[in-house]
């Protein structure tokens, strides 16, 4: 505003001047050609023209002098003005650059910016390209305009092999046939896709699971200008799940081939699934889905034995189950079962256990007819056993006997002991085995059993000149059955003196340590050979080595030798090397001292 | 020993009879035998009393159990010492013979005559001694 003023007021000054100056020129103009015109004219007449240019002089000095202030005091406000003007345009300056600053500012942001989204572009191109799905693009013709290099890891071909080319081939042809009905619609409602398994042949002849997602493209004017997508390789998975599909069916199959009961009980919830086998086993239409409704058919004299030993069972880290007890049938009447199960464990904490369930009731009938009948004909064996022995006992009495008679008579009274013996080990094995018998547990002296067995044996060891030593270490008392002990020490003894050849050195020991009270009896006999000593202690086994040495054993003494350790709790192994003799110990668990007699 | 000690022998098998008899009159007892359990009941009540009883567990028309029971649970005879003379070696037959009352319980197979006469002599004395 102040600007546009100032110039109209400078056009101003700028006339007025002018105008003088034409004034002042023309008066003077007007002066002299007077004088010039007129030379010879008067003085007057010179004066009068001297006037006109004094006249025109003054003018043009007053008109100066006007002008000059004039323009001093327009100079003086321009000055001011201009002042003010500068003061605008310094203001307007700031105002720039600052201006030009944030615009420079804006511009190095957004070039930054631009770097960022060309570098997340370059990432995105190299994500692309590198990706383990194939990632591709078509044509509307189906013909392949763009894929990463994943397609040859999928099926085979270099990206330039199929550029250009028609993929369709590829798909197997009944998928290739539904997708292409699916196509238009795809196309028309402009609809992306998810999901679709298809199977690509590889260039290896293979086939090749590819899940596939993707979508239309459309030009800016709404044409269908082709497809843009990706196929993921999930052939592993398919095998995958076809093999779990196919163990699953074998599994279903043999759970219903089978005859027994397959259960799966979780034990967070107790909770079980179980095959059919509840059903067509033992008649319960309801089945036992529950471990509370299994509980319940346990016979209830075994119900808490059974429940406290699964649950001892699930505290320990034993990885098998097994147990056996009387469950009841649909019918109400009882079935003998054999239970087993392993448990799944995590974090040692049992959380799941599998198992299966096997009537086993004809073979615990047969079991008790087998034992009854052992129990029977060892009982009536025994009558005429009595017979025998009392007999030639009073027959080797007689008076007056032929020596010849009198040997005779001695070795029938060897035999007759010997059937004794084999008879009474039937019994006692059968006993032991069916578990009829409770072995008593109370506190053993080994060491005073020992001695009593070695007074009664002692006939026999001088006999065949065996040196013998019996050495205690340590004489706590053992828990177990004193007779049946008895027998255990009587039968290992036995053995190393008949296994060790005339003039043998046999030596007992007995330690005690922590908790154990361990018993060991060592020859140096005949040994035990390797093959033979893992097998020592089944029934009615013997080593070649002791057939060939004597023929009468029964290959039950050492059995029911581990039958009654293993009951009382504790462990017997052999340590031999063939020929160089053998050591036999057990363990038997150590009596508290505190209120058990000893 | 003051006078003959008498045995009342029940056995049902005729050579283990004849066997122990035999053997125990040889060392000087005076042997009556039975061969089942009514016998063996008719003469143990009837006097002259025996002085021990040998009883054998299974035997014919009454168990050895029974006649253990019934001799017991008489006056006159419970006081009389009786060994059992089984076939079994159940546990719960020998627990169940020596909780009734019996003063021993031996297998016979596994028993010698001579051990059974030590047995016999022991228990007649200890009776004398009463």
């Amino acid at each position: 505003m102040a600007t546009r003023s100032m110039m109209r007021l400078h056009r101003l000054y700028y006339v007025l001047a002018l105008f003088n100056v034409v004034t002042i020129a023309g008066s003077v103009y007007l002066g002299h050609q007077m004088i010039v015109d007129r030379p010879e004219h008067e003085a007057d007449d010179r004066r009068r023209s001297e006037l006109v240019i004094g006249l025109a002089v003054l003018m043009m000095v007053t008109a100066a002098g006007v002008y000059g202030r004039q323009l001093t005091i327009h100079l003086r406000r321009n000055e001011r003005e201009r002042s003010d003007h500068l003061q605008a345009l310094e203001a307007a300056q700031t105002a720039l650059r600052e201006q030009a600053g944030e615009l420079e500012r804006r511009v190095e942001r957004r070039t930054a910016e631009l770097a960022s989204a060309n570098r997340r572009l370059e990432q995105f191109r190299g994500y692309v390209e590198n990706t383990s799905e194939w990632v591709w693009a078509l044509d509307p013709r189906g013909h392949l305009t763009y894929s990463n290099r994943a397609v040859f890891d999928i099926l085979g071909y270099e990206p330039e092999e199929l550029l250009g080319k028609d993929v369709r081939p590829l798909v197997e042809p009944a998928a290739r046939e539904a997708t292409e009905r699916l196509l238009p619609e795809v196309i028309a409602g402009r609809q992306r896709w998810n999901g679709i398994v298809r199977r690509f042949l590889h260039k290896n002849g293979e086939w090749r699971y590819l899940e596939s997602s993707g979508m239309p493209l459309f030009g800016d004017d709404g044409r269908f200008i082709g497809f843009r997508g990706a196929e993921r390789d999930i052939t592993r998975r398919k095998r995958a799940e076809e093999a779990l599909r196919r163990s699953e069916e074998r599994f279903q199959l043999a759970a219903r081939a089978t005859n027994d009961v397959l259960w799966d009980l979780d034990l967070a919830t107790g909770a079980i699934w179980r095959n059919d086998g509840m059903r067509s086993l033992f008649g319960h239409t309801e089945g036992v889905p529950q471990v509370e409704t299994w509980e319940a058919l346990v016979h209830p004299d075994e119900r808490e034995a059974v429940r406290a030993r699964l649950q001892n069972f699930l505290e320990s880290e034993r990885e098998t189950w097994t147990d056996e007890y009387r469950f009841r049938r649909g019918d109400g009447t009882y079935a003998w079962v054999l239970d087993r199960g392993i448990a799944v464990r995590v974090n040692g904490k049992a959380v799941r256990m599998i198992g299966s369930m096997i009537d086993i009731t004809e073979r615990k009938e047969a079991e008790r007819m087998k034992s009854d009948f052992v129990s029977f004909v060892s009982h009536q064996l025994r009558t005429p056993i009595a017979g025998m022995n009392w007999m030639l006992e009073l027959a080797a009495e007689a008076e007056h006997l032929p020596a010849q008679a009198r040997d005779y008579i001695a070795a029938a009274r060897e035999s007759a002991a010997r059937l004794s013996t084999l008879v009474n080990d039937l019994l006692d094995v059968g006993r032991l085995e069916s578990g009829r018998t409770t072995m008593a547990r109370a506190a053993v002296r080994l060491d005073e059993l020992t001695r009593s067995v070695l007074r009664e044996m002692q006939t026999v060891i001088d006999e065949k000149r065996h040196a013998l030593t019996f050495e205690i270490a340590g004489a706590a008392p053992a828990l177990g059955d004193e007779q049946m002990l008895r027998q255990v020490i009587a039968n290992l003894l036995s053995n190393a003196v008949k296994y060790t050849p005339d003039g043998g050195h046999i030596a007992v020991r007995l330690t005690a340590r922590k908790d154990l009270v361990e018993w060991s009896v060592t020859d140096d006999g005949m040994g035990v050979p390797r093959a033979a000593q893992a097998r020592l202690f089944e029934k009615f086994y013997r080593a070649d080595n002791a057939i060939s040495k004597e023929a009468e054993g029964t290959g039950l003494g050492l059995h029911l030798v581990r039958l009654v350790v293993e009951q009382a709790g504790g462990q017997i192994w052999c340590d031999s090397e063939e020929g160089q003799g053998a050591t036999f110990t057990f363990t038997l668990p150590m009596a508290q001292q505190a209120g058990v007699e000893a | 020993m003051s006078a003959t000690a008498r045995v009342l022998l029940v056995e049902d098998d005729k050579f283990l009879r004849r066997a122990c008899a035999a053997s125990l009159r040889q060392r000087g007892f005076e042997v009556t035998t039975a061969s089942d359990g009514e016998e063996a009941l008719r003469l143990a009540r009837s006097p002259p009393y025996a002085d021990i009883i040998l009883l054998d567990l299974l035997m014919p028309k009454l168990p050895g159990i029974e006649v253990l029971k019934a001799l017991k649970s008489q006056p006159d005879t419970s006081r009389i010492p009786v060994l059992i003379l089984s076939n079994s070696s159940r546990d719960d037959d020998r627990r169940q013979a020596l909780q009734l009352g019996a003063a021993g319980y031996y297998v016979k197979a596994n028993l010698s005559l001579r051990e059974l006469g030590v047995q016999v002599n022991q228990l007649v004395q200890r009776d004398d001694a009463n």
